[in-house]
């Protein structure tokens, strides 16, 4: 087979974890090749509507589903920058009792708040993370409106970006470059430190050789568009593929010990809510607070708004509310997500090399935290001032009164009526020490193989509690680091 | 494996709101035909074993019409294609509310991200441009 390179340290995957693993070694000194199978991007592809971005920057254009006795909707994205280029950018660490958790469950070693805090405090400067300035924008002070109504606790989350001017476009590809994604933060400083950054490049199986991996089997597109195999020599591997691609990628190359049989999720319940003053939430940043006081197990907070979002939040119940899609500006869009309590598993498929079957089935305890949070979901929005709201449950078209949706609390909501979506996937591959728990060390070794490293969400043993992208970023940074130290 | 263009095309017009405001014929058969090359290309990137289950589905959909119908779903007035589009994708049944979700979902979501339609429904143009090309 030809060589189409060689590497000492292999990074597969260009995402939150990819990036900062790449900028870490290379900052070293080592030879570092990027592979990432999907495109590289400039500012001006981004920003376009939401069908030209899923074709150009999501994963098989937005439709991987998770399978299920229901089924979920779930987004990642496929470029150079992976999904950082299509989240809002939140920001936040990890709630501390849930990494004291991941110590005892898990046995994972030096991941404790204190040990975290220099990597965030790195990260968050790189990143420009702060909160929004000037005043917040309609969809969140109705939000806080409600809140305060309630008298729950509740916090604005941070976002990793700089000069937003809140165009909107986050889940398209921030077209102004204030969203500090991987692709104008950790990949250009990496390349900066030598790293080689191959788009277009996707990783079939890994080469091993007893004990040790030797590189990878890999598809690239050539210059006439036709995709040609080859294989990358490397040292030291670090897969960085995500939550889904990872376990996909390790057990197709025969390593299948706790690898993509705990897949978990953020199961996540969108509403629309319509208020009698105009929002314009197409012409600003997405909803900024997240109600704290049920968290972890339930949070609410806001979510992505456009005309096209907007009618697929009312399309589980069209034929009675697609009429109002002309309230559109007075209308916003919030969620209801949950600490996953179900299990889920990510296999490869043997008939389709580019394909991966994700499942995840719901547990009586994530429903019950869904109906829950729905119902309190509503009542906030209501007493936020909303007039009417529309959840994407099949046969709920509308609630309008708090007393509606506290009778949520007590009713019957089939499973199947529910429309869920989720952006997070993690604990694909554990870390730790508890060998019959996790597929690599508390640095992301992967047991049982001397130079296989595995730095990105699926290491999460279980949820941060939060939007992961903070607890990836640190955690890939401290393994790199540990890595740099101590040579294994 | 591809649902055929006309039936798409007719199941797509009749799961689209009927009028939209400031749309000429021409351009809302414009939209139609974005609308159906946008659904038929997300179907195609579908794992094979989904497509053909999706595939299945609605073959079993087109012949669940004949038989009830005594006509093609292409065939039908307007009126009887929404009474049957809307038992099937916003009935009772499960499987028919999944097999129609797909369809429904990515066809809406394409139309009201089309910019003639969010003018027509006065919804702010996509704004600023990116830095690079305002140089």
């Amino acid at each position: 087979m030809k060589t189409a390179g060689r590497a000492q340290a292999l990074v597969i995957g260009s995402g939150a974890g990819g990036a900062v693993t790449a900028y870490e070694l290379a900052n070293a000194g080592m030879d570092v090749l990027v592979v990432e199978e999907g495109a590289r991007f400039g500012l001006d592809d981004y920003g376009h509507n939401c069908p030209e971005a899923m074709r150009k920057l999501y994963r098989r254009g937005g439709m991987t589903p998770i399978l299920g006795p229901v089924s979920i909707g779930f987004v990642e994205g496929c470029c150079v920058g992976g999904s950082t280029e299509i989240n809002s950018g939140f920001w936040a660490r990890p709630i501390p009792e849930i990494l004291l958790e991941w110590k005892s469950r898990f046995g994972l070693l030096d991941a404790g708040s204190e040990q975290l805090e220099p990597h965030f405090d790195f990260a968050e400067k790189i990143l420009k993370v702060n909160r929004v300035q000037g005043e917040w924008p309609k969809s969140t002070q109705v939000f806080a409106r409600g809140i305060e109504a309630m008298k729950w606790s509740a916090k604005e989350i941070p976002r990793a970006a700089h000069d937003c001017v809140n165009s909107n476009t986050c889940a398209n590809g921030c077209r102004r470059g204030a969203k500090q994604g991987m692709s104008n933060t950790f990949i250009p400083m990496a390349e900066a430190h030598g790293a080689r950054v191959w788009p277009d490049c996707r990783v079939k199986r890994l080469l091993k050789n007893g004990s040790l991996v030797t590189g990878a089997v890999v598809e690239r597109k050539s210059a006439d568009g036709s995709w040609e195999t080859a294989k990358i020599d490397a040292d030291y591997v670090f897969v960085c593929a995500g939550a889904i691609q990872t376990p996909s990628i390790l057990r197709r190359s025969g390593i299948k010990r706790n690898i993509g049989d705990t897949l978990l999720i953020h199961p996540m319940l969108k509403v629309a809510a319509r208020f009698k003053e105009q929002i314009n939430a197409g012409e600003s940043v997405i909803p900024l607070l997240q109600v704290k006081e049920f968290q972890p197990e339930i949070a609410l907070g806001g979510a992505f708004f456009s005309l096209g979002h907007l009618a697929l939040l009312l399309s589980e119940n069209w034929p009675q509310t697609g009429t109002n899609m002309k309230w559109h500006r007075h209308m916003a869009a919030y969620f209801v997500m949950v600490k996953s309590t179900g299990r889920g598993w990510v296999r490869p498929s043997l008939l389709e090399s580019r394909t991966t079957f994700i499942q995840y089935v719901l547990s009586r305890d994530d429903l019950l935290n869904l109906r829950k949070g729905l119902a309190r979901l509503c009542a906030v929005l209501l007493a936020g001032g909303a007039v009417e709201v529309y959840p994407a449950v099949h046969g709920l078209a509308s609630v309008k009164s708090e007393s509606e949706a506290m009778r949520l609390l007590d009713g019957h909501i089939s499973a199947r009526a529910l429309s869920l979506t989720t952006v997070h996937a993690f604990g694909t591959c554990p870390i730790g020490e508890h060998r019959d728990l996790c597929a690599a060390d508390s640095f992301g070794k992967v047991h049982g193989l001397d130079n296989l490293y595995i730095n990105d969400a699926s290491m999460m043993p279980d949820s941060p509690g939060t939007p992961p992208q903070a607890s990836i970023i640190a955690l890939a940074r401290r393994n790199a680091l540990h890595f740099k130290e101590t040579g294994k | 494996m591809k649902p055929g263009k006309d039936f798409l095309a007719a199941l797509i017009e009749t799961i689209l709101p009927a009028e939209t405001a400031g749309l000429s014929e021409e351009q809302r058969a414009q939209c139609l035909d974005y609308v159906r090359d946008f659904v038929r290309s997300e179907l195609a990137d579908l794992p094979w074993s989904m497509r053909a289950l999706f595939m299945a589905g609605m073959l079993f959909f087109r012949f669940f019409v004949i038989i009830t119908r005594f006509s093609g779903f292409s065939r039908l007035s307007a009126e009887k294609r929404r009474t049957t589009v809307e038992a099937w994708a916003w009935g009772r049944f499960y499987i028919a509310r999944q097999l129609f979700r797909v369809v429904r979902s990515l066809a809406l979501l394409a139309f009201y991200e089309i910019p003639a339609v969010k003018a027509g429904m006065g919804y702010p143009a996509a704004r600023p441009e990116s830095p690079q090309a305002a140089k």
